[in-house]
């Protein structure tokens, strides 16, 4: 019986953690990509099918910003499942650190930290606690956040890829 | 041409060796270069399973120590739950492999154990991978390959050359969900440039890929003696020759391979030698990406 049991931990582990997952996707909008449940190439909702979308809240107003590298695990942990204790986390932690304001958008595009929106707009660049503010740069203070979680939304019929909030967060300031 | 005869028939010698090895050896043998190639980046994979794996390679006597295998199965767990929310799953079911050589090598018969292990842990996986897609809707209208095909790198190949779309298109499919996504998009909707012979695809791998996975789960799942087991095999390599010519996961296949080689009897060296063809080919597979990158 012990030797059977013995040889059985493996499987009944893998059962418990997929039963696990398949909970936690019902439950809490995880994806069904992670957390060992075997659900990949069953669904277009991947974790790189979703997406965030964060502002910082500043005197002067909110200013969309992007996830600054240092987050990127929370950001990953946000996306897969975008509950509003993870993305009040994600949130808490743009509040720390030094927001600079950047005098033009130097490398336009998504994945350089950096980026505004349009180039009217104010973006904004995110330095770790304790930085010591660049010269010729201003420091914008920050009051809070706001994160939301999107997803893809596939048409049936066109091919259309529409997008669609999973949920969303707010922080307060520091 | 004398001397490429010679390496041939060497080759073929060393290969019906290769094949005829003890169970246990195959399986351990097989997994210490997965987990030394394919277990993770992060550091403590790099760092303590190339302490751990490295002299077990170089000293038969390890591989049999259930303690070897009780601290890969730590460092593999450790690693993939902290992190469980970026795994790949078939990282988890590594992780489960590496317990089960453990539970395996504490038992009487390490390998009656590992036999039992690679039969479980392959039925299972593919039992919920089919359970997922059989409860999804876009599933199941084979919206999610449609999508994949027409706007995922990974499925580029297939989409050209099967599905006679343009690269340009598949270029601009990848860029409007690019920005779709984007930190700082503005976009709320975009339609992908598609064509029915890419519907027709996504359709035909959307069934076939439920009836295989189905069947195998179904086939590693039911007693050996039932009808639905004498296809174990077959069933096994055709998914490893057909997805993985598409989806390149390496590490997956591997392990795939590694269970299907510890699950064939011993007097059927042929199989465990189209086990062996196949890893091979997961690396074949790739070639054509190299070339495209």
């Amino acid at each position: 019986m012990k030797e059977r049991l013995n040889l059985a931990f493996p499987s009944l582990l893998l059962i418990a953690v997929a039963v696990f997952q398949m909970v936690r996707a019902g439950t809490l909008q995880q994806s069904a990509w992670k957390g060992g449940g075997f659900g990949m190439f069953s669904t277009s909702d991947a974790p790189s099918a979703r997406f965030l979308r964060c502002w910082v809240r500043t005197p002067e107003g909110e200013v969309r910003v992007e996830t600054p590298p240092d987050f990127q695990e929370l950001a990953r942990l946000a996306r897969t499942v975008p509950t509003r204790e993870n993305l009040e986390r994600l949130g808490r932690s743009l509040e720390t650190g030094v927001w600079i304001e950047m005098p033009a958008d130097p490398l336009p595009g998504p994945g350089n930290g950096t980026a505004a929106p349009h180039a009217s707009e104010v973006y904004l660049m995110w330095l770790p606690p304790g930085t010591r503010v660049p010269e010729g740069f201003l420091e914008r203070p920050v009051l809070g956040t706001r994160i939301e979680a999107w997803k893809w939304r596939v048409g049936r019929e066109d091919m259309s890829i529409s997008i669609e909030k999973l949920a969303d967060a707010a922080t307060g300031g520091r | 041409m004398k001397p490429l005869g010679d390496f041939v028939d060497a080759f073929r010698a060393h290969l019906a060796a290769a094949a005829a090895l003890p169970v246990w050896e195959l399986a351990t043998l097989l997994t210490l270069p997965l987990l030394l190639l394919h277990a993770g980046e992060e550091w403590y994979f790099k760092v303590l399973l190339v302490l751990l794996c490295v002299p077990a390679l170089l000293l038969p006597g390890l591989r049999s120590r259930s303690t070897l295998w009780l601290a890969v199965s730590v460092v593999l767990l450790f690693g993939y739950f902290n992190r469980w929310y970026s795994m790949d799953n078939h990282k988890f079911l590594t992780g489960y492999w590496a317990l089960g050589l453990y539970c395996a090598a504490l038992s009487k018969d390490p390998a009656a154990g590992i036999r039992v292990q690679a039969r479980w842990l392959i039925g299972l996986c593919f039992l919920f991978a089919t359970v997922w897609k059989l409860i999804t809707p876009d599933y199941l209208d084979a919206r999610h390959f449609e999508v994949a095909l027409l706007s995922d790198s990974r499925f580029e190949g297939v989409a050209a050359t099967a599905g006679g779309m343009s690269r340009q298109d598949l270029r601009a499919n990848r860029e409007s969900v690019t920005r779709l996504a984007s930190w700082n998009g503005t976009e709320e909707k975009v339609t992908l440039r598609k064509n029915d012979r890419v519907r027709r695809i996504a359709v035909l791998l959307t069934w076939w890929t439920l009836a295989i996975e189905g069947g195998i789960a179904v086939a590693f799942l039911v007693p050996a003696g039932w009808a639905p087991a004498r296809l174990r095999h077959p069933a096994l390599l055709v998914f490893l020759f057909t997805t993985y010519a598409i989806a390149h996961v390496v590490g997956y296949g591997w392990l795939l391979a590694i269970m299907g080689v510890v699950l064939t009897p011993d007097d059927r060296p042929r199989t465990r030698v189209l086990y062996f063809a196949a890893m091979a080919c997961l690396y074949l597979f790739m070639i054509p990406d190299a070339f495209r990158a």
